[in-house]
């Protein structure tokens, strides 16, 4: 067994003493843990090739070394399995890449959480769910790759929600935010390759979502769905307008991606054509500024504000149930631009 | 600790370290502060503030614009205007640097 360094804290091996201790000393979510044991964290470890000193990824505002240990350790408490580690860190690590902004992220007002996209031969051999209900409840390796995220990032990122964590209302998904591309079931090239990892490569790619925006869509017309798409889209309440950056996130049902796939729309094709729908008159906005400086502080009134900078920066996957009712709607916070990295799976190569 | 099948042991997930000291702990040496300059030291320099934006902050550097050139004697007060969420770009923080003395940054709101 690795040697652990971390303090060993004891309490009474009773399940609500040890929720109520773990939550008294704020190392929770507010829902009941996993007590990271020693022979548990040194199982996880040793299940991923992983040493404990191993530095993943420095978190903000603390900017502290997450080692393999602490993230471990927040991964156990979490309800993961040992084979969810390499995502949790992959997910930590992408969302510690320059352009996503964790410290915005992590101490805004606004309600954003890290949405985590999962692609790659890895969804089905943990049992992500990518299809019916994908975004939860219900399915262990969502809702807890999703919560131990959440956990580093408010443990070794020490971030207490409503402390240094300002978010006015916070949001759900900031529990958990995880699910996984249904590419089977895609017409069109995964997030992954388009991004441009090969295929069979794993991936975790992470948003700051800012919640979801049910748009029903229930046509069969592509423009018909594009249209009632870019509408629900088109809001300059979101922060996207306000940077005019930023990478808004649409999860379209398999349903419509065939429907789209079929009349032979790509993805780009759809992005341009919701990128311009989604314009808005400068003259449409108010013209007293908002408190922090918009993009478009000097537009003319008929200069055009956008939710992103080009059509490439609205990304499109497809998930969830088949039907062709529901799009997801995630808006996007701020200047986060997503980012995407390889999940490292013990003993796996692949073509670069 | 030993074991005891009455209690379970579980690791501090957090980086938080001597969570509680004694009056015997060791003092840790702690490394000299950052020398600033005094606000006295300020006469005839150039401060340039680096504006995130927000109103709160074009507040409160018009108060403080005022101060440093009356009471201080600051020779020029600059303003940068900076994204509030990405870093600043290598350029201008180059044109910061050979440009002022001190800047104050806008962190948030």
């Amino acid at each position: 067994m690795p040697a652990l360094s971390s303090e060993r804290l004891r309490v009474r091996n009773d399940a609500r003493a040890i929720f109520d201790d773990l939550y008294a000393r704020g190392f929770t979510d507010g829902l009941p843990v996993i007590p990271p044991t020693e022979e548990a964290v040194a199982d996880m470890l040793e299940h991923c090739g992983l040493r404990p000193q191993d530095e993943i990824a420095v978190l903000p505002p603390a900017n502290s070394v997450a080692t393999a240990e602490k993230v471990a350790v927040n991964a156990v408490m979490a309800g993961c399995l040992p084979e969810y580690l390499p995502v949790v860190i992959a997910a930590l690590q992408a969302m510690t890449a320059e352009g996503f902004c964790l410290l915005s992220v992590q101490t805004t007002t606004s309600p954003v959480a890290p949405v985590l996209v999962i692609n790659g031969p890895i969804r089905e051999r943990i049992a992500l769910n990518t299809g019916r209900g994908c975004m939860g409840p219900g399915r262990r390796a969502n809702a807890t790759i999703g919560r131990a995220v959440r956990l580093a990032l408010v443990n070794i990122g020490d971030c207490p929600p409503g402390e240094i964590d300002k978010a006015v209302h916070g949001m759900p998904g900031k529990f958990s935010f995880c699910f996984g591309e249904r590419e089977e079931e895609s017409p069109w090239e995964p997030l992954h390759v388009e991004r441009g990892f090969a295929a069979t490569q794993s991936t975790v790619t992470v948003y700051g979502g800012q919640g979801t925006q049910n748009i029903l869509g229930m046509f069969r017309q592509p423009e018909n769905i594009l249209h009632v798409l870019a509408d629900g889209m088109r809001s300059y309440g979101h922060n996207g307008y306000l940077r005019g950056s930023g990478t808004p996130l649409v999860v379209m049902s398999p349903g419509h991606a065939r429907i789209l796939g079929e009349h032979g729309w790509d993805k780009q094709r759809i992005r341009n054509e919701l990128f311009e729908r989604t314009r808005i008159r400068r003259s449409e906005i108010p013209a007293e500024l908002q408190i922090t400086r918009p993009v478009y502080a000097d537009y003319g009134p008929d200069e055009l504000c956008a939710t992103c900078r080009t059509p490439s920066d609205i990304h499109i996957v497809v998930a969830g149930g088949p039907e062709p009712y529901h799009i997801a709607y995630i808006p996007s916070f701020s200047h986060v631009q997503a980012q995407t990295a390889a999940i490292a799976v013990k003993g796996e190569r692949h073509e670069a | 600790m030993k074991p005891d099948p009455e209690f379970i042991d579980y690791l501090d997930p957090t980086m938080r370290r001597n969570r509680a000291a004694g009056p015997d702990a060791p003092v840790v040496p702690q490394e000299p502060a950052l020398a600033l300059p005094t606000l006295g030291a300020l006469a005839g320099k150039t401060v340039v503030f680096l504006d995130n934006g927000w109103k709160s902050f074009g507040r409160m550097t018009h108060w403080m614009e005022r101060t440093l050139r009356d009471r201080f004697g600051v020779a020029e007060v600059k303003r940068q205007y900076i994204s509030s969420s990405t870093p600043m770009p290598a350029s201008v923080l180059e044109r910061v640097l050979a440009e002022s003395d001190l800047a104050i940054v806008g962190m948030a709101n």
